[in-house]
């Protein structure tokens, strides 16, 4: 690793201000960040630690609900009221990585760490992520990759919160050294088509503050389900997560999101429209399921992960349908 | 359960962690161990413990260890080795399981949610053209 300096500061402003600055780089929990740093992908001259940043790891349960970016993946998993209203982002913070890790990253951290590529964290693959001209995982070793928008650069958004965040339509306030602002967080991830060198809109300087869940209505049901090789520490190989409100009977609301299927956490926009209106039944939810992958572009080593994909979204559509 | 001779058991305890290690290991070797290696550039491409799986603490079933001691170690103390064999027996064990429950043999290790589904397929491709008459008994 480079050696730099460590600059804590004291408020979300003057970490803005401060890692807009050239070889600057902001660090929350550090868990993606020191891994990127061991691995010679990054190496900053100054890092702006907000780790400390009095009040921005607050949990407010309020209408909407209002998490402080430095919450901890540890404190959402076991926070009670938080669990009751979002169950899905609490298994998502609370089954990813490891009880070590999760005590240290942040919510903020976690929706805007880079990707598990194997090929983009070896700094010897000079791959499109890291400027290169090419993606090695697309003729490679891909069992792990995307099998949605796979033709740029085909890796994986790894979080798992952000499958959560998007099923509940969250919204991310940051701030700036050009000022706040909000961004609605189905707008927040960026694909590799449009920039193949980054995975969100974050301009330099750009602090995700605070993460806004709205109220969801009475009688919705999330899940989120993945799979993984093993249970310890692992990354998953597909995540489901959805959010559904029945009424009389009938699903007046779904949102169905894939994770680990592309390089953006993906809402199936064709499973909603499938769920919305209709009563709930075995024979909808596999036409549901079938409609979130139809059109996949798996590669050449991972088609199981299409039939994968649908079996955990069938699996938590009949979990929130039940 | 695991049951081992490895002669005389001079030290139980650790005769019995010995396997439990064993065992460790050999789930590691069966589910989870594989050097992948990048066949245009030769490079490991999973070389950290990140992405080379190991079981970890979720992952370790209980274990239930029995020492037949029957044999005697052609030796001085009686005994015999037992780091070895209780991990080479247990991926044996669980391809066994894996087998047993979907009904197909999988023949190359670590046994992967990939490898179960493409052998459990292979197993009911045979049997629908065993059943339709097309094909002979496999």
């Amino acid at each position: 690793m480079n050696t730099f300096t460590l600059l804590p500061v004291l408020s979300l402003a003057d970490g803005a201000r401060e890692s807009a600055r050239p070889g600057s780089i902001l660090k929350a929990g550090g868990v993606d960040l020191l891994d990127r740093m061991k691995e010679g992908l990054e190496k900053p001259e100054r890092v702006i630690s907000i780790a400390h940043v009095p009040g921005h790891d607050a949990i407010e349960m309020g209408s909407p609900a209002r998490i402080g970016a430095l919450a901890t993946l540890a404190r959402i998993d076991g926070h009670a009221e938080l669990r009751r209203l979002f169950p899905a982002l609490a298994d998502a913070a609370g089954g990813a990585a490891t009880p070590q890790i999760r005590n240290m990253a942040t919510l903020g951290g976690n929706l805007a760490q880079r990707p598990r590529c194997w090929y983009f964290r070896q700094a010897d693959f000079d791959c499109k992520k890291k400027g290169g001209s090419q993606c090695f995982a697309q003729d490679g070793e891909n069992r792990f990759h995307a099998i949605f928008d796979t033709d740029v650069c085909c890796c994986i958004h790894p979080s798992a919160t952000a499958t959560a965040l998007l099923a509940y339509d969250a919204k991310l306030e940051t701030v700036a050294p050009k000022g706040p602002r909000t961004i609605p967080i189905e707008e927040f991830f960026v694909g590799p088509k449009e920039d193949p060198h980054r995975e969100n809109r974050l301009a330099p300087g750009e602090i995700i503050a605070t993460i806004v869940i709205p109220q969801p209505a009475a009688g919705t049901r999330s899940v989120y389900k993945k799979l993984k090789e093993k249970e310890s520490f692992d990354w998953p190989i597909v995540e489901a997560c959805v959010a559904i409100s029945v009424a009389g009977g009938t699903i007046r609301d779904a949102r169905v999101v894939l994770g680990s299927v592309s390089p953006k956490p993906r809402r199936s926009r064709e499973a909603e429209k499938i769920l919305t209106g209709a009563r709930p039944s075995p024979e909808l939810i596999g036409r549901a399921a079938d409609a979130a992958v139809h059109g996949a572009t798996p590669l050449s080593q991972n088609a199981h992960k299409v039939r994968l994909a649908k079996v955990m979204l069938e699996r938590a559509l009949r979990e929130a349908l039940a | 359960v695991a049951v081992h001779d490895c002669g005389l058991v001079v030290n139980a305890l650790t005769a019995e962690s010995q396997v439990h290690g064993g065992i460790i290991q050999g789930i590691s070797y069966a589910l989870y161990e594989n050097r992948i290696l990048d066949q245009a550039t030769g490079r490991m491409v999973n070389p950290n413990v990140e992405q080379y799986k190991i079981a970890g603490s979720l992952d370790v079933p209980e274990i239930d260890v029995t020492f037949l001691p029957v044999w005697d170690g052609v030796n001085n103390t009686h005994s015999v080795g037992i780091g070895e064999p209780s991990t080479v027996a247990t991926a044996g064990a669980v391809a066994n399981a894996v087998s047993h429950a979907i009904g197909a043999r999988i023949t190359s290790l670590p046994i992967t949610p990939e490898s179960v589904l493409a052998a459990y397929d292979g197993a009911q491709r045979r049997k629908a053209e065993g059943e339709s008459g097309g094909g002979g008994v496999a």
